[in-house]
Order: C-alpha cells, then structure tokens, then sequence
C-alpha cells in the first residue's frame, strides 16, 4: 500500500478537541493546491480516510473530488489525540486492499503516525503538508503546500515558454524553413533551458524540503537507504550538519584519528596522572578497575572527566554509564559530583581548570562551576 | 572518567554513536599495560581508533583468558561492545 500521510489545511484557531473549527481561505486555497499537486504526482486514490472534524473534511472533500475519488471515509481513529498504533491498525482495516491511500488527520498524530511508519520525526507537519510512504515503509518525499505553490509559479513559467515556442513555430511554420529555420531553433533551445532550469529547481526544494524535514532524524532515514548501506557509508551530525562518511575503511579509520574525540594512549595518560592529582588533591581515592565511579569514598562518588583536546565545550555521558553510576549511588547511598579537569591548554604540566556540578550527566562548561582545588576538597567533605 | 567504546557517529558528537562504557580511567590504563604483548591492541590503544574490530575482539578474547580478573572483566566488557562494529573509537566523552 501506498500511503500519502496530510495534515489538515489551515483552520481558524480553537482547541485542539474542538471539531467544528472550519478552514479559513487560505487553507481552502491549500486543499486546492495539494490537490492538484496529487493529481499532477499520482493521478488517483483508491480511497480517502479522514477524521470527522470539519478542518479535516473540508481538506479531504475537495481533494477526492479533484483526484476522481468518491470513496471517503471518516473514522474517529483520525482525531488528533489518538494512539498511532490504533489509528495505523484503522488505516489497514479501512484500506485493506487497496494500492493508493490518502489518510487527513490532524497534529500531532499525523507526526507520531510518520515517526511509527519510517522513523522520521517531522517537526514541521505543516498545515496542507503530505509525507508519502511508500510499500517499502520508507519516506519518498514530503512536501508542505510552500514548496508547491512555489513550484506552481514556476510551471506557469515555463508554461509560458512553452506558448512562446508554439507561436514562434506557427510563425516559422507558414514560411518555407519551419522547424529547421534557425531563428525557430534559437526560441526552442531558450525553452529547453527555461525547462530545464525550473526542472531542477522543482527538485532541490523537494531534497530541501525533505530534509528539512526529516532533519531530527536524518540519520535514520538515510542509513536505511540500501545503495547508501552497499556503499559502506554513514551520515553523521557534525556541527549541526549532516555529513556524509563513507569510502574504504581505512580511509574512515583515518578520518577518525584526524578527529579530536578520540582517546588515545597520550589523551589516556594524561587523564589518568591528572586525575591521581586530583585524587591526592581532594582526598578522595581513585577507585579499582571497572567502578563506576573514578573517585569515591564512603560518602561521595565523584566522575571525573578530563579534557585534553577538541573544542567541545560539553562532556558527554551514555546512558549506559549514567545508569551504572545511579544504580552504585542510590545502593551506597552517595553523594555524587561530576568534575570537569580542562587541561586542554597547559596539558599535564601546565595549570588546570576545574569544573563541578553536583549529580551526573552530559553538561556543558557553561552550567557548571568553576572551582579551585581547594574549595572543592571542602566540597565533598562528609 | 569513563571510558567509553564510541563509533563513527560519535565524530559528530551524536549521543547514540557512544557504544557504552567499559572501563574507568585506572582500568583503562591497567588494560594498556597488559595489552603490551598483542599488537593489534597496543596499536589501537594507542590510536584509540581501529578498524581491525575482529582482530581486536581476538586479542582481547585471548587476553581475557591469562590476565587478572579485572583486567579481564574489562577486556570482556570491550569485546562485547565491540561486537558487529566496523569502527571503534575509545572516547573519555570529554573530548
């Protein structure tokens, strides 16, 4: 089954619960629109599933009539505050045996439906917008009524050109040269590339849109993408950025000792003398291998982590290390600091910086305290 | 600190690119020390990167099996989240 996944067009503003909120011009201009997108895109729906809000069925009503659909059904399991689980197990039952199923709903299910069908979560399910899935179970595109109506202009463009070249050639047509006569050919060509131009612009907003998006969840989307998968590659977020790594694994490997996040036998050295100074300097001994804490007492535990490189100014702690760490405080009953030792300037025999927080986590420098090492013994004293 | 099995997302400081944590720091440094002997280890413990997973799970397979029983907990502790990894980077989460 194929599955085009809207949210319904703009309404007026009101409770969420509320069923009667009509759409106002422009979400009646927007049904409009994406559903002469639909028809342009995919021609025909087997059927149309909507809630039974007055927003949601005056999206789907215009729309069926515009794709040739007189199968619309509404169904409680459309509201806004539904499980999707329930309303993915509706949309089945309603559909059952059907190829091409347009399902309008309301936010935020339409989002939670998106994220259980692909793993993609949308933040931005804009009104009139429509993700579709494909019987693969993967997102093929998303688009928000934007990025058509932009995309209508630009057809009516090259709409334009297109009835320039015709009445060049009926013009070229009643002399002797008709299409071959060059001044016919030199319109034809500017046609070509006014095509071609709006052609490819047509799909970058469409990339654009899509991974916009998806953005939260890129990651996801794009490791699942078999050619992507074949080829050994892995998107990753750097600044902010999906990047692309991909190439031989040796090629990778080196990209990753380039990198500042590792930890290696110098980085490794220098946090471990560093941290028996602290150990000394605070009076509270280093533990044995494996702990879950670095330095502990019968009263404290405390997690140190120290910076030798990179610019991150965050310290980052997995779950699974977060969770060991709880589970030795709550059982010994401990009081538990996280010390940051920033030694990225002096290295090991230069001055180093320290930071406290009380508790664990992932923090940033900003949310912490800078501290002296002697405050800081006077701080996990008992 | 805790030292932490990391792979390639965590270059981009995606949490769900940390694999978990295997040793503190004094067990990372034991780890090390008793590593001397397997090259494979001593090379990626001296990088903190390596792409030779399987060779890596050998050594420290065998590694387990002569040296203390911390050492070894913390070896086995690597080794299994090194399992099914193409990369891994050993990572303090501080850089």
């Amino acid at each position: 089954m194929k599955l085009y996944l809207m949210r319904h067009c703009e309404s007026e503003d009101g409770p969420r619960d509320d069923p009667t909120r009509q759409l106002t011009s422009v979400g009646r201009k927007q049904a409009q629109t994406m559903g002469q997108f639909l028809v342009r895109q995919i021609g025909r729906v087997d059927v149309v599933l909507t809630s039974y809000f007055a927003r949601a069925q005056g999206t789907a009503a215009p729309i069926a009539e515009l794709l040739g659909c007189s199968s619309i059904i509404d169904t409680p399991a459309l509201q806004p505050e539904t499980a999707p689980k329930d309303a993915w197990k509706e949309i089945k039952f309603l559909s059952d045996g059907c190829e091409d199923v347009l399902v309008v709903s309301h936010h935020p299910l339409v989002n939670e439906l998106l994220k259980l069908l692909t793993g993609c979560d949308s933040e931005k399910f804009h009104h009139g917008a429509i993700a579709h899935i494909g019987d693969d179970g993967k997102l093929h595109w998303f688009v928000p009524p934007a990025v058509v109506e932009r995309d209508e202009d630009d057809v009516l463009e090259a709409a334009a050109g297109v009835v320039e070249a015709l009445e060049a050639y009926l013009q070229e047509a009643k002399g002797d040269g008709g299409l071959k006569h060059p001044r016919h050919q030199a319109v034809l060509s500017k046609v070509r590339a006014k095509v071609k131009k709006v052609m490819a612009g047509y799909f970058d907003r469409q990339g654009a849109a899509v991974l916009k998006a998806v953005k939260p969840n890129i990651e996801a989307l794009l490791l699942s993408h078999p050619q992507l998968k074949e080829a050994g590659g892995e998107w990753v977020t750097i600044n902010g950025h999906p990047v692309l790594i991909g190439g031989s694994i040796s090629d990778r490997v080196e990209r990753a000792k380039n990198s500042a996040v590792r930890t290696g036998q110098h980085e490794q050295a220098i946090a471990d003398r560093s941290e028996a100074v602290l150990s000394k300097g605070v009076g509270v001994p280093r533990t044995a291998d494996n702990s879950a804490f670095d330095l502990r007492n019968d009263n404290v535990g405390i997690e140190v982590k120290t910076l030798v490189n990179g610019k991150n100014e965050k310290i980052t702690m997995s779950k699974d290390a977060l969770g060991r760490k709880l589970a030795e405080q709550r059982a010994d009953e401990l009081k538990a600091y996280t010390v940051v030792v920033d030694r990225r300037t002096g290295g090991l025999t230069g001055k180093a910086t320290y930071y406290v927080k009380e508790g664990l986590g992932s923090f940033r420098l900003g949310s912490m305290t800078k501290i002296s090492l002697g405050d800081l013994k006077d701080m996990v004293k008992p | 600190v805790s030292i932490e099995l990391a792979n390639e997302k965590w270059l981009g400081h995606l949490p769900s690119g940390l694999l978990g944590q295997f040793a503190s720091t004094k067990g990372y440094s034991d780890l090390i020390a008793a590593a001397d002997d397997y090259l494979t280890l001593r090379e990626f413990f001296k990088d903190g990167v390596t792409g030779d997973v399987d060779k890596v799970r050998a050594e420290l397979k065998e590694l387990a099996e002569e040296a203390s029983a911390d050492v070894s907990s913390t070896a086995k502790a690597l080794r299994d989240l090194a399992e099914g990894q193409e990369i891994i980077i050993i990572t303090n989460g501080g850089n």
